[in-house]
């Protein structure tokens, strides 16, 4: 791999590193999801919104839903690579 | 990004799975060709479809105590074309619906349109426009998909500011508000997610591809 080749794997490196770092600096308390602000900012701009509609299904706990977000990741990830793969032996 | 199970009014639900609805269309014709023609295209598709559905699963903390995470749209809108990736996207924001509480059913309308058609289109108006004005293929892509990313985020803010704004102050009380929270989380991940976009292609790429430009 040239030198010029190697700026982007080292970015995506950094990245990840920081995101760990960002992650453990965060402490125990889990980041509130924009989607949860989001939702929390319908109810103070409507007070009288109700949600027409609950999810069919909810994770258990926390627990649950972090290993269900792997799994989804792990799962993107494999296709990705057999892809990527099955693209760079092409003739 | 994604607006919750039951958080729009019954009206704008369907409003937006009516605006959806020609797109999901128009994609599954080009993906069912797509899966008929060269492997390639079908490989192509399937690291897209890898690609969106690892992205979207990343929960990132971001600035201020909050997480979100990157949509990973823009890898396939370029490399495959907007209309398949309107598809594959709409099955990602399915599955997170069904498996993961994220999103929803009677949202997925507003949340495809949002991430899959806006986030799609973004990403290959601008990969075309770049490549129209001569700039190097990293930056294009780079720029392709950070601004897909926050095209989504604009677009779900907007389609919150119509539904919720009526009540205090109106859309343009409301649109800021909106916007404001997703910026603050989806500015860095938008970078993020555009230098990933970068890496991958360049990783896709066949030898000979990689021999031609080594010649070149």
């Amino acid at each position: 791999m040239t030198l010029r080749g190697m700026v982007w794997p080292t970015g995506v490196a950094a990245l990840v590193v920081a995101a760990v770092l960002v992650h453990w600096s965060a402490g125990d308390g889990d980041p509130i999801g924009a989607d949860d602000r989001a939702r929390e900012e319908v109810h103070r701009m409507a007070p009288g919104y109700n949600p027409s509609r609950e999810p069919l299904w909810q994770p258990a706990s926390i627990r649950q839903e972090s290993l269900l977000f792997a799994g989804q990741a792990a799962f993107g990830l494999l296709l990705l690579v057999y892809s990527v793969h099955r693209l760079r032996s092409d003739p | 990004m994604h607006i919750a199970e039951g958080y729009l009014p019954w009206k704008h639900a369907l409003g937006w799975t009516g605006i959806a609805l020609p797109f999901w269309i128009h994609g599954i014709r080009k993906v069912s060709r797509a899966m008929t023609e060269a492997p390639r295209r079908r490989l192509e598709l399937g690291a897209a479809g890898g690609f969106a559905f690892l992205l979207s699963a990343l929960k990132i903390p971001s600035l201020a105590g909050s997480s979100s995470h990157p949509t990973g749209i823009a890898l396939g809108a370029v490399r495959s074309g907007p209309s398949e990736m309107a598809v594959v996207g709409t099955i990602v924001l399915v599955f997170q619906a069904l498996v993961l509480a994220h999103g929803g059913i009677t949202t997925l309308g507003a949340n495809a349109f949002a991430m899959a058609v806006v986030g799609g289109w973004t990403a290959w108006g601008v990969f075309r426009l770049g490549g129209r004005c001569g700039w190097g293929e990293g930056v294009v892509l780079f720029l392709a998909a950070a601004l897909s990313d926050l095209a989504t985020y604009l677009t779900t803010a907007f389609q919150l500011a119509i539904a919720f704004g009526g009540d205090r102050g109106g859309f343009f009380a409301a649109f800021p508000k909106f916007v404001g929270i997703f910026a603050l989380t989806q500015v860095p991940l938008a970078i993020a997610e555009g230098m990933l976009t970068v890496f991958v292609v360049r990783l896709a790429r066949t030898r000979t591809e990689t021999a031609l430009e080594t010649v070149a």
